[in-house]
């Protein structure tokens, strides 16, 4: 009996304890849209901008030639392992609806996703977390800046215009991937494969697909920027609070992917 | 509130301060004329920090951070807590702070550092040009033009040069209050003797400068006017000449410590 009802508090507790996360992140995209809403308007328009700028070399340009290895290899093995059940059946015309299907809508996204979680994520959660436990949030807010609109604001822009080119330049490294088994295998030429491709391509898919970059690089920041400043006083905190960006990041973007496939390719 | 023109005469009525369920402070009663330079002592850990937090209407705190306030706190005639945010971000654009660490940011450098006030709160109508010079002129003021070095970044300061570059960020803006949170704490005597002199320098116009403190020693040459906060209360001491010759327990250890040191 007792033990029943340890487990009912505690569950009770843990409810209570994930609908206040819940709302308190709510909160917080509020004040980051309604900063987004100023933000080219403002005074610190100039400042913030310096700190987008920063936020695009660091996650999109810094981590083009990992990205641009990790397509090319995926490109190229989503095509090495499908090519041979293709031509054993005569249908290797299909290349193209493989490669749209498996890169454009579902893995480019994906895995840019995940390599902005892993390295500009995580290096945002323990920026802001290092921000408020060292006192520059205290600071900044001492000096009448407003945190939302030049340390947040320009972290979820620049992560959504660099996740946004990022898909674009993985898409298109990838099916370079792809042509590089297809121009051995089959001897295709360019222009085949090209065509394949595009016969494949509707409009929707490319529209989903960039802007699932759009709507994954602003919740990416958005969450790590939240978990980021609830660090309180300690240093220990900083992996805790990177560790919490990361797992709900991932959670979203797989989730709010298979939704989007099951919205528009399924129902 | 006069925005435009702010002296910074301040008065706290009657303010009790609760926080996490801790009294900090007790029914403080406190005014400062404009242009005054005030330190608030005591012992680490007593409160001295939330005296000046107050003022600019607690930044840092975190919604779910348990705060309790009675009383008012008015800047210039007109009740800090009455201002809604944005309005209480216009009124700290002139309030300058040095942090304990200097609160820079570290990413940044120094001279970025600087001018982040400035930039951001005026970069549309400022030039470029105009910002340097400004940039300019508080560092030369302070003798730290050879930290503007391209790339320097503030962890490769000492704590004196970081709390310099603080309080040339303070100044840039051109402060009607300039707050200090503890800079002597951890400072050699010498450092931070020369360090308050130079925050007792006066930018241009008036200026209200308030110090919190945990060692009397390096201010009694520079300071005006001495409060002490002991157990949530705050004991007017005076000036230096009243403070050397006051019977508080606290202020005759500090002071013997200082003896000693000499």
């Amino acid at each position: 009996m007792v033990l029943l009802r340890d487990f009912v508090l505690g569950l009770g507790k843990n409810f209570v304890e994930m609908a206040t996360n819940a709302w308190r992140l709510f909160a917080f995209s509020v004040e980051v849209v309604i900063a987004l809403g100023y933000f080219l308007g403002r005074q610190g328009f100039r400042a913030a901008f310096r700190v987008t700028t920063q936020q695009v070399y660091f996650t999109g340009l810094e981590a083009m030639p990992f990205l641009g290895l990790l397509s090319l290899l995926l490109g190229f093995t989503v095509i090495a392992q499908s090519l041979p059940q293709l031509q054993g059946v005569g249908a290797h015309a299909l290349i193209g609806q493989i490669l749209v299907i498996s890169i454009v809508r579902e893995l480019g996204p994906i895995i840019t996703a995940m390599v902005v979680i892993t390295r500009s994520g995580t290096a945002m959660a323990a920026q802001m977390a290092t921000n408020r436990i060292t006192g520059e949030v205290e600071a900044l807010e001492g000096m009448g800046i407003d945190v939302y609109h030049y340390l947040v604001v320009p972290r979820v822009l620049g992560c959504m215009l660099s996740l946004f080119c990022m898909i674009v330049y993985f898409d298109v490294i990838a099916l370079i991937g792809g042509f590089l088994v297809a121009s051995t295998r089959l001897t295709m030429p360019f222009s085949l494969y090209v065509q394949y491709i595009f016969d494949s391509l509707s409009p929707l898919d490319l529209y989903l697909s960039l802007s699932k970059g759009l709507l994954f690089g602003g919740v990416i920041a958005l969450f790590s920027c939240y978990h980021g400043l609830r660090a309180r006083r300690a240093a220990f905190e900083i992996p805790m609070v990177a560790r919490s960006g990361v797992i709900q990041s991932m959670f979203f973007v797989f989730v709010s992917s298979a939704l989007i496939s099951a919205l528009f390719y399924w129902i | 509130m006069s925005v435009l023109k702010p002296t910074g005469a301040i008065e706290f009525v009657n303010v009790t301060l609760e926080v996490e369920g801790r009294r900090f402070l007790e029914g403080i009663d406190l005014k400062i004329p404009a242009g005054q330079t005030v330190a608030v002592c005591g012992q680490a850990d007593s409160g001295k920090s939330f005296i000046l937090r107050l003022l600019q209407g607690l930044p840092g705190m975190q919604k779910e951070d348990k705060v309790r306030l009675w009383g008012d706190i008015v800047v210039d005639g007109e009740s800090i807590y009455d201002l809604n945010e944005s309005s209480l971000r216009q009124v700290r654009r002139r309030m300058g702070v040095v942090m304990r660490q200097g609160g820079l940011i570290d990413n940044m450098d120094i001279g970025h550092n600087i001018t982040l006030p400035l930039v951001y709160h005026e970069g549309s109508d400022l030039a470029t040009e105009e910002v340097e010079k400004r940039c300019q002129h508080v560092v030369a003021s302070l003798g730290i033009t050879h930290l503007l070095k391209p790339g320097l970044r503030p962890v490769m300061l000492n704590r004196e040069e970081k709390l310099l570059v603080a309080l040339a960020r303070a100044w840039i803006v051109d402060p009607y209050l300039l707050l200090a949170d503890d800079p002597v704490n951890g400072l050699g005597e010498a450092v931070a003797r020369r360090f308050i002199a130079q925050f007792c320098q006066c930018p241009a116009g008036v200026c209200t400068r308030i110090v919190g403190a945990s060692r009397l020693g390096p201010l009694l040459e520079s300071i005006e006017r001495f409060l002490l906060l002991d157990n949530g209360e705050l004991i007017e001491l005076g000036d230096a000449e009243a403070v050397r010759k006051s019977h508080h327990p606290w202020v005759s250890a500090e002071l013997g410590c200082q003896t000693a040191a000499f």
